[in-house]
This record gives structure tokens, C-alpha cells and sequence, in this order.
């Protein structure tokens, strides 16, 4: 109260105005009184200067609309009267909203006011904009929360920086990874530096595969996206990274192709059809791979039923292309080595007029447009005859 | 006219051509072309898109609609492989680099309307073909 000594002559004014005057001076910390209910009933300079509304304006307006939506969505403005009236006080730091709708990170003190009996009749509330060291805090605290390796490295590949995940994921401490090559930790050094380096000379660099060996010798495949950071002077620093685990993803892609695997050994199933035909009905498209285990399978099962005659049907082909073509004439020609025939059958129209458009020639195939003509052929190949009961009486 | 009728995808491995004759059977049809011009056109995209593959490693497949006095739909492949050195031995029946039939440049042909090819040894080749919708 020093201060107000020379205030306070002439005029001689009382204490609470000199109280207001002094609150009022203040312009860095925002100082206003909450009524019990939470709306506000006085506003400093200070208020005014961090938060941008004019007392006027705020005056009996809620003290919940400097928080953020996160905030009121789960109480926060209402348990903190609650709590710093149990309590006696609270401080905390958070996101606080200023009129035009921008956040910033302040520090907030709510006391309590009471009268003589001890009942509350409103509250005070202290909110202070914190400095940017105290802001570099908040954002390192947002850096150790992502479940995502992160890491900086230097332009000479040495790690600068690395937050708790890539502890984990390298099971190696923050100390121990500083200063040391970003390359020693992945399965791949090589692989490893190439990365960085292209994001030194490109710019950046997304879903670069790698996978990050862990002390314990645990291997986790990544996809790291990485830019290069720059100072004020828009120097490039270094680059910061920061990696995905997808373990995940390698397993379902792992069963998905061990499942196509199971499906490619179910869809051409080699059927004995009569004592001596077999009958393959292909189905999808006949790649190279496929062709391969059809063959295989047609011609075990020929020599294993001592079959003269194979019916191969195509009805459930959409496509036939030359290299499809080229496919089934040369499994025709390995089932004419065993000594046995093939009859091809499921030939549609379209097929058929597409086959001789690309000119290819099936002239010394036997072809019949469905299976059970195929079948007819067959049992005339075996010297068999299908005879209606009725005639022979 | 919907958006199946139009589109582009990279061809890089052997099950893309599988995808990219599933799409252009599905433009072919939406834009009203019968049973045997959709086979033919999807034969056609499977033989220029296999050669991307096996030739050039990757490159790309193109399709739209053509508008205009006649209605049809334009495919293009476009790669930057080692290129064509003699386009039209490349288009005789039986001619072939590799161990294939030699019958998927000029088949190609034969089941499209139009067909044009333009490559350059080195740089790539772009192979432009055309069905024209018969009224």
C-alpha cells in the first residue's frame, strides 16, 4: 500500500477506490469476480488487454466462454468453482479462449470469496498468459503423448531429439539415443540412411518403409514420414520424423495372401467324372500361377486314375487373352505326353469369336460348348455309348 | 453416362491387370456395349496391359468415353519401357521378344475398331485403341 501514499493526497479517496484503481493497473494478469453462480461481476484492464472483451460486454456474461468446447464438454469450468471451494483455491493451466475465438495457454487462480459466516458470495479468478517457455512445455507434453516414434536428426544422421515412444519401440533410453546414428537402430542401416538423406534433398518423404530393431532383438516393421524443420531464418535444422507401426497391417496382408493361396488350391479341383475322364472346371482368371498348379494337379490326377481322356472347361473364365491361350495349350499338350486327350468344353460364343480375332489357332483341340457334349466325347473316345433304357426293351 | 465409364490406374504387378480389365468391363458395359464387344475390348486391354507389364515393368491404363457423331470408348497404355523398335514387324502375327504367342499386338487389333501406336526406342510407348458402339 506504499504506492498509494502520494495517491492518496490531496484528494484523500477511500480505500476500496484506491483497491480498484490498483486492480485496474494492472495489465498483465487478468483479475475478475465470478458471482457463485459463475458470471462475471467485475473486470480489470488487464482482463480486457488478455482476453479482448470490454467490461461492458462481458459483464454478466459466463465465465465458461473463455474455454475451449473440449473443456465445457466435460465440466471443467463448473468443477473448478466446485473444487476451489472445497479446497480453498485452485490453480491449474489450460487452453483459454479469447474473445476472437484464438486460444492461448494461460495460469489460472480461483479463490473463493466469503463473508464473515463463511458463505461464499462469489469468487475471484486470476488468469495469467504463460511465456513461451512455458508454451514449448505444453507442446513437448502433446510430443511424448503421441503413440507414434518420433525423432530429430541432424544433417549428419546423428539423433538430436526422440520422445517416450521411440524408447519403447527401440527399447533404448532417451540418453542412450541421442547423439547417436539414427541408422543403428533399424535392420537396415543402409536402408536407414538413404531415408534421411532423401529427406534432406527432397524435402520430405512419406511412408518410407523400415523396420526398427529393438535391444532385445524384436523387429517392428514402420512406414516413416519425415520433412526437414528450418530455424527462423528458414535454415534447414534437421529432419523430424515420425514413425507408424504397422505390424498390423503385415499380418493381414500375411493372411490375405495365405488365404488367396488356400483359394487357388480350392478353385481347380480335379473331378473323375466316369471310370477314365477327369474334368476341370477352371473358374477366374488363369494367371501363370494358376495355369501352373492346374496343370500339376490335372495331370497327377490323370496318371493317378490312369484317365484317357480330360475334360477341361473354361465356361467360368471370363477373359481369355493369348497368355491364357498359351496357358491352356501348353497344359494340352503335357496331358497329350501322358498319353491322354483333352477335350475342351464351356466355349462361349464370345469366346469363341474373341479366340479366332487374336488368331489364335485351336484347330487340333477337340472344343465343345458345354460339358456334357465334352462328356458325350469322352465316352465315344472310351468306346462307350449312353443308352436310353426304354429302347432296349 | 457415370463415372465408371471414365478412369486411369497404374499397372505395376500382374493382379493389376486383372483390376483393369474388372474396370473396363464395367465401362464397357455402362456405356452399352453387347456381350462379345465387352469380351473383345476386355481381351484386348488384357493383351496391351500384360505387355506393359511383361516389356516395360509399369506404366499406365487410360479410358473414357468418345462422344461426338460416333459414340464408342478410347483406351490408351501408355509405358515408359524400351519402346518398339519396328512397329509393324510388331504387328505381324507370330512375331514375338519373348516366349509369348506373338499374337497380342496384332489380335489386339484385329478386336478393335481402331488401333494406333506410337513408340519411340528408350522412351516408351503409347498405344491408343478404340470401339466404336454400333447402333
Amino acid at each position: 500500500m506504499k504506492k498509494q501514499k502520494n495517491a492518496s493526497t490531496p484528494k484523500s479517496l477511500d480505500s476500496e477506490e484506491n483497491f480498484r484503481l490498483l486492480v485496474d493497473s494492472v495489465t498483465d494478469y487478468a483479475i475478475m469476480m465470478i458471482d457463485p453462480e459463475g458470471h462475471v461481476t467485475s473486470w480489470n484492464t488487464g482482463a480486457e488487454k488478455i482476453l479482448g472483451f470490454h467490461s461492458e460486454e462481458i459483464i454478466g456474461k459466463h465465465f465458461s466462454c473463455f474455454y475451449t468446447s473440449e473443456a465445457l464438454a466435460s465440466g471443467i469450468p463448473r468443477n473448478e468453482l466446485d473444487l476451489a471451494s472445497t479446497q480453498g483455491r485452485i490453480e491449474n493451466e489450460g487452453l483459454r479462449k479469447r474473445k476472437d475465438g484464438t486460444f492461448f495457454w494461460a495460469n489460472t487462480i480461483i479463490t473463493p470469496l466469503c463473508d464473515e459466516k463463511g458463505i461464499i458470495f462469489g469468487y475471484t479468478n486470476i488468469t495469467r498468459e504463460l511465456s513461451d517457455r512455458k508454451k514449448a512445455d505444453y507442446t513437448r507434453s502433446l510430443i511424448e503423448a503421441s503413440l507414434d516414434p518420433l525423432v530429430t536428426i541432424a544433417p549428419d544422421g546423428k539423433i538430436t531429439d526422440v520422445n517416450a515412444a521411440t524408447e519403447t519401440i527401440t527399447g533404448c533410453s532417451r540418453s542412450e539415443l541421442i547423439g547417436t546414428d539414427f541408422s543403428n537402430y533399424f535392420t537396415s542401416s543402409e536402408k536407414a540412411s538413404d531415408g534421411y538423406r532423401q529427406v534432406f534433398r527432397e524435402g520430405q518423404v512419406r511412408d518410407y518403409p523400415l523396420e526398427i530393431r529393438n535391444s532385445d532383438g524384436r523387429v517392428t516393421s514402420v512406414l516413416y514420414n519425415a520433412s526437414v524443420y528450418r530455424d527462423e531464418s528458414g535454415a534447414v535444422v534437421g529432419v523430424f520424423a515420425a514413425a507408424r507401426d504397422i505390424t498390423e497391417r503385415k499380418l493381414s496382408e500375411e493372411r490375405i495372401k495365405q488365404q488367396s493361396q488356400e483359394i487357388l488350391e480350392l478353385s481347380t479341383p480335379v473331378m473323375q467324372v466316369w471310370q477314365g475322364v477327369v474334368a476341370v472346371p477352371l473358374i477366374g482368371c488363369l494367371d501363370s500361377q494358376r495355369t501352373q498348379q492346374f496343370m500339376e494337379r490335372l495331370l497327377d490326377r490323370i496318371v493317378e486314375t490312369n484317365s484317357p481322356v480330360a475334360l477341361v472347361d473354361i465356361m467360368g473364365v471370363p477373359t481369355i487373352d493369348t497368355q491364357t491361350a498359351q496357358h491352356l495349350i501348353e497344359t494340352i499338350t503335357a496331358v497329350r505326353l501322358l498319353g491322354a486327350q483333352v477335350v475342351l468344353t464351356g466355349v462361349r460364343p464370345a469366346i469363341a469369336q474373341t479366340l479366332v480375332h487374336l488368331g489364335i489357332d485351336l484347330s487340333g483341340i477337340t472344343t465343345r460348348s458345354s460339358l456334357a457334349a465334352g462328356l458325350l466325347v469322352a465316352l465315344d473316345l472310351l468306346k462307350l455309348q449312353v443308352v436310353n433304357k426304354s429302347d432296349n426293351r | 453416362m457415370n463415372s465408371h465409364c471414365k478412369g486411369e490406374m497404374p499397372i505395376d504387378t500382374e493382379n493389376d491387370i486383372v483390376m483393369a480389365r474388372k474396370y473396363v468391363r464395367e465401362a464397357a458395359v455402362a456405356l452399352g456395349f453387347g456381350v462379345t464387344d465387352v469380351t473383345r475390348i476386355v481381351t484386348a486391354t488384357s493383351e496391351l496391359t500384360r505387355n506393359i507389364y511383361v516389356y516395360a515393368g509399369s506404366g499406365i491404363i487410360r479410358w473414357h468415353p468418345i462422344n461426338g457423331n460416333a459414340a464408342g470408348l478410347e483406351l490408351v497404355f501408355e509405358d515408359h519401357g524400351p519402346g518398339i523398335a519396328d512397329v509393324s514387324l510388331a504387328l505381324k502375327p507370330g512375331y514375338t521378344t519373348s516366349k509369348g504367342l506373338g499374337m497380342g499386338l496384332p489380335g489386339s487389333k484385329r478386336l478393335m475398331d481402331e488401333m494406333e501406336v506410337l513408340s519411340e526406342i528408350g522412351k516408351g510407348t503409347i498405344i491408343r485403341i478404340r470401339k466404336w458402339l454400333k447402333r
